[in-house]
This record gives C-alpha cells, structure tokens and sequence, in this order.
C-alpha cells in the first residue's frame, strides 16, 4: 500500500531551500538579475540577501570568463536546453575565487512561459584542488618514473656499450644478449636465444668449478671470476665476469645478469709471461747445470793437476837422488885402486842425468805438440829392421825386471815412408808402460801386420790392466788410472803418444781388462802422404 | 857394528845407499817393497830402518801397518825418506809414525847425521818427534798445504 505523503506547502519548500547550507540555490530572472537566495549562496558566495538581491549573476563570474561572455551562454543554454551544467572558477564577494558546479534549470509556467532560471551551485573547490593535486602528484609521478626509466636505460646502454652483457633465465637458458657478446662468442642473437649458456663452455675450467659458481649465484650471491670461453668458430676468448642474480619477492633468483670483460689479450700476455718464465727457468736450469759441470770438471783437472805436480816432483828428485848419492861415493873414490868403483858411479851419474833429460823432453815435446810445433819428417826405412833396433833398445829396462820380448812380423816387407822418430817415441812410450805396468818376469807380445795400405803394431802385456772406469779417460792429459797410485808416471804418456799417432795421420786404440793385461794398437798408413809432410833423405838425417 | 835395513825399489838409489852404508862401517840389509822389508826386519832385527814412501805394489804404508803391529818390529827406529807422494795426508800420518824423515835427494852428511840421531833415539829409549823434517821447499812439497 503506497503511502501518500500530503504534498509539503509553499513555506516548506522555501524552508528547505533557504536553509540548505552546502548548495547555493537562487533563482535569477530570465535576464539573469538574482530574485531569491539562500544559506547555502552566502556561505559559497559571501553575499547576503540583502546585498545580493536585484544584482546581475554575472558579477560571480571571473573577468575571463565575463570577456568571454560565458555567462550568456550557459543562460542562452539553458534557455534552449532546458538545463546546462557548467564547472567553473566564480569570483567570492571578498573577491576570492572558488570551483563551482553550476546547474542551470529553465524555469516555466504552466504556460510555457520563462520565468526564469534556478541555479544550484556547489563548491567543488576542494575537490577540485584535490583532483588537482592528484594530476600534479599523477604528472610528477610520471615524470620520476619517466626519469627513472630514462636512467635504467641510460645504465643499460651503458652497460651494454661498454661491457659483453647477456641474462639467462633461472635455469641458465639465454634470454639476452647484447651486440658485444655476439661480436665476442661471433654467434648471431638468434642462434643464442634460447640456447643453453653452455653453448659457449670451452672445457678448460674443471666441473668443481662450475659448480662452486652455480652454488654462489643459485644462493643469491654475486659471482666474480675470469672464464675462457670458446666462440662459434672454436677459437677462445677469455672474460673477467661478473653474474649477478636478480631475486623475486621470495629471495629466490629467477634470472642471472652476466656482465664481462674481454680479457684475452690480458690473458694471453700473462700465458705468453708464463712461458717465457718458464723458458728462462728452463734455461736457468740448464745454464746452472752446465756451470756445475763446467765446475765439476775445473775441478777435477785441477786435482789431477796437483797430482801431476806432485807426481813431476817425484820423477825428478828420483834421478837427483841417486846423482847426488853418485857424486857423494864419487867424492870417496879418489884413490887409483877405486877407479872402477868411480867409473860406476860416474855412468851412473850421466845415465841418471839422461833420464832427467828425457822427462824434461817429455814435458817440452808435450808443449810443442799443443802448439802444434811439431813437424813431421818421413822417410823410407824398413819397418822390420826398426822394430829390432828398437827392442834392444828396450833390453836394458827388460832384464831390470827380468822380462822378455815375444816380437812377431807380419808387417809390409817393402819400405815404409814415415817420421822414424816420431814413430820410435810413441813405440818406446808404449813397451815402457808395458815394462812398467807388469810384474816382473812377465812376457811382452809386439806383432807387426799390414792390411791394405796400414800398418798395424801391437803390443801387449800381462800387467795390472785399466780398470773399467778409467778406460774412457786414458789418453786425457795428467790422466792416471786409480791403480797406479805407487807406480810412478805423468800421466803425459799416452797423451803424447796420441797426439804423435795423428801426426803420423793414424789411430791408437786399446783392449784393457783389469789383473790381466792390455794390448795397444797403433795403426799408420804405409805410406803418409807427402805432401803433408817433410820428405827426407835418408843420407842427411841426423837421428 | 850395527844393522840397517834399507827398503828401497829404485836399484840406484838402493845400491848407492848401501854402498855409502857399508863404506860408513854398517851392516846392510836391503829389500825392494814393503813386504819384503818387513820380513827381513822381523827376521834380523836390525837397529835401524831406512824406508821408501813410495814403492810398488807394498809401500811404505803397508810397511807401517805391518811394523805397527809387530812387538819386535815396531821399537825399530825408523828413518821415511821420499820424493814426494801424491797424498800429502798420507805422508804426514807416515811421518808421524816414523823416528825421522829425510827428503830426496839428500846429501851423505845428512843421511848419516839422520841414522845417528836415529840410533841414539834407540838407546835412549825416546820417542824424540822427527827434527829434520825439510819442509821448506815450496814448489813440489804438498805438506805445506
């Protein structure tokens, strides 16, 4: 059942209009001249009833919007319209401005007629200071984030010009990538998109390695490290790398920043520095080894120079010895009945001197070897005849020890051209080894042979023989193998006798076993070849 | 008439001591190596040893050792004479071990004054230290080092 409300008087209607205080509602005429007013106009406009009345609504307006003529539109309007809604600035009575939203009603009769216009007016001031705080706030706001995106872009073009940059989502694929990195791995960004950041692993870094770097960058840390990586064409390039995890609002990252630096040529400078490092080191090690032997060496010539030395010193103060024990017995024998007596004594003084003599020449035909002094004189002789002379030469060292010479000749029958004396030196050196270097009693084996156009000539003997490890060493200047420690000798023999082999252009060789023997072997041409040599006729040489 | 043994394995140097020895009133022995200059000492007992460092085979050294050993033969006073060795070390144990030494080549005053010496040291019962040690000779004698 629908309620029916009587219908509210006249005085009602004007009470509530007149007291409403949030809304200006006034009628002005339909010229525009203000007739009625209420509570709610005074306090938006700040005029009062009295003052308002019978004023043009055109003063609310502000100079612009009067230029403009506004005020008649709205009225012109709301004529035609019926009603015109209207937001603008109005002026106050103490001058200040506000926003208002202006409804214009047409009022007519029942006729039809204008009567005038109702005007509600609301202060939207506020409002509208706050809407246009918020488009400040908004515009302000537009533009920090306008700036900031600009900055973000700003370091990601820096960053993208300046460094090798590429991101990959949480499971390492490729999402990114940058100009650099396709200019560095030489793959195009298609070709890495989507790919497995282990398109480019070279396989120098260990597993341990990687791992370490998943674990770091998987808990949110930052990676830092120098990576080698292999580009499209399998040619390597070296990175200084940075990888950065960006996390979610669950500390969890979902995508890793990787930005790098070529180092390649830095690394390749220091591999380069380490090779030559290790080079020199190579070097050094060699050179210090080198030395050490070097000194190793110095410093056993030196012992067997001593040795040498003290060795020389025997040899001569032997001879002086039994001269001066001579002289002394010689000094004794002054009487006629003693003359024998004397006559030993004084050969005996002149054979000591000759043997004095003979070592002398030892040392000096050495030196003249060395400086190649040395000239060879061939003649022809008869080699047969030679080696005869020269074992009874020999006979007075055999019988000291009580020795015997088995000789034997195979030899050339015809004549031989050689240096005779030469030859005779190196053949007395080597059967007085063999004389000295045997017990006594022992037997000496010389064989003569010929081969082609060589002469072969042996000699061997049943002495202490060369041990081992002195073989190698037995033609070395001073040399003296460890068992001849009280047998004495320079150690210059067979030195000599070698360098005076080459001059007759042969070869010196040995068979040696320690306790048994040895048997040396000198080989010579036949014939030494003239021109190398001084030919001299037999009628006047002086041997 | 006392008795010297003389061991010695150059024949020269051999003779010529002996000759000189017996010229001196001496009784002579003579060996050629240590060995045999042991033997002969420890069968005639002489009243002095003349030795040689350095000879084949047995040398002074051995010679030593083997006197060292033997009460009848150590008393012996005992003369080394060299010409220099190749171990100055060993030529100075030998020299300590010995009455006296004497430096090749030596004149007859000096090798009959040494015997003296030698012989009194042996009726004084002394062990005197060797007095006539010539080491003054720079280039060859390795003592010096």
């Amino acid at each position: 059942m629908i309620k029916e409300y009587p219908q509210i008087d006249q005085a009602s209607y004007r009470l509530l209009v007149e007291n409403v205080k949030d809304y200006a509602i006034f009628m002005i005429d339909p010229d525009g001249y203000i007739i009625s007013w209420n509570k709610g106009a005074e306090q938006i406009k700040g005029y009062t009833e009295s003052e308002i009345i019978g004023k043009h609504f055109s003063i609310f307006y502000t100079k612009e919007d009067f230029k403009n003529r506004h005020h008649e539109q709205n009225l012109k309007m709301a004529k035609e319209l019926g009603k015109v809604e209207d937001e603008g600035w109005r002026v106050r009575k103490d001058g200040s401005v506000f926003w208002a939203n202006v409804v214009f009603t047409a009022l007519k009769d029942s006729r039809g007629k204008l009567i005038g216009f109702g005007k509600v007016t609301r202060d939207m001031t506020r409002r509208r200071k706050a809407e246009e705080e918020i488009k400040r706030l908004n515009s302000e706001l537009r533009v920090q984030l306008q700036r900031s995106k600009s900055e973000v872009l700003d370091y990601r073009h820096a960053i993208d010009e300046a460094s090798i940059v590429a991101i990959t989502d949480q499971k390492g694929v490729i999402k990114y990538v940058n100009d650099n990195f396709c200019k560095i791995s030489k793959y195009g960004k298609e070709e890495l998109i989507g790919q497995d950041h282990r398109i480019i692993n070279s396989g120098y870094h260990s597993k341990a390695f990687f791992r370490d770097l998943w674990e770091t960058i998987t808990t949110g840390k930052v990676w830092r490290g120098e990576l080698k990586n292999k580009a499209k064409d399998g040619s390597f390039y070296w990175v200084d790398t940075t990888i950065i995890p960006f996390l979610d609002e669950n500390e969890q990252p979902y995508q890793y920043l990787a930005i790098r630096s070529d180092i390649t040529q830095r690394k390749l400078a220091e591999e380069q520095i380490t090779r030559i490092n290790e080079g020199l080191e190579k070097k050094i090690r060699e050179r210090t080894l080198e030395l050490t032997e070097a000194l190793e060496r110095e410093k056993e010539l030196s012992e067997l120079k001593s040795r040498f030395v003290s060795m020389a010193s025997h040899e001569f103060r032997t001879p002086l010895s039994a001269i001066l024990s001579s002289v002394g017995l010689v000094e004794h024998y002054i009487d006629p009945e003693h003359d024998e007596k004397r006559r030993k004594h004084i050969e005996r003084i002149k054979s000591s001197v000759r043997n004095l003599t003979d070592i002398l020449n030892n040392f000096l035909s050495l030196d003249k070897l060395e400086q190649g002094k040395v000239e060879v004189k061939s003649i022809n002789f008869n080699l047969h005849e030679f080696m005869e002379d020269i074992i009874e030469e020999m006979d007075g060292m055999l019988q000291k020890k009580k020795q015997q010479i088995r000789y034997m000749y195979n030899g050339p029958p015809e004549e031989v051209l050689q240096d005779k004396k030469i030859l005779r030196n190196v053949l007395l050196n080597l059967l007085s080894n063999a004389v000295k270097y045997s017990p006594e009693e022992k037997e000496i084996y010389i064989t003569v042979d010929k081969k082609g156009e060589k002469v072969f000539i042996s000699i061997r003997d049943e002495g202490i023989g060369i041990p081992l490890e002195a073989q190698k060493d037995m033609f070395s200047k001073f040399f003296r193998a460890n068992n001849t420690i009280n047998i004495q000798g320079t150690g210059l023999g067979l030195n000599i006798v070698k360098k005076y082999v080459e001059l007759l252009e042969g070869d010196i060789y040995f068979l040696s076993k320690e306790n048994e023997g040895s048997t040396f072997t000198v080989e010579f041409p036949a014939r030494i070849n003239a021109d190398s040599s001084q030919v001299i006729n037999p009628d006047i040489s002086n041997i | 008439m006392e008795k010297i043994l003389i061991i010695e394995d150059n024949a020269e140097i051999r003779e010529n001591t002996e000759e000189l020895l017996l010229l001196n009133n001496y009784t002579v022995l003579v060996a050629e190596n240590g060995r045999a200059g042991f033997e002969l000492a420890k069968s005639y007992q002489p009243d002095l040893i003349l030795c040689d460092m350095m000879m084949p085979e047995t040398d002074g050294s051995f010679f030593l050792k083997l006197a060292k050993e033997d009460d009848t033969v150590r008393n012996i006073p005992l003369i080394f004479f060299s010409a220099g060795s190749f171990c100055p070390e060993v030529q100075r144990n030998l020299i300590k071990g010995a009455n006296e030494y004497l430096q090749k080549p030596f004149t007859k005053e000096e090798l009959l004054i040494t015997i003296k010496k030698g012989l009194d040291t042996k009726n004084s019962n002394v062990n005197v230290t060797p007095s006539s040690v010539d080491l003054s000779n720079e280039n060859d004698n390795m003592l010096m080092k």
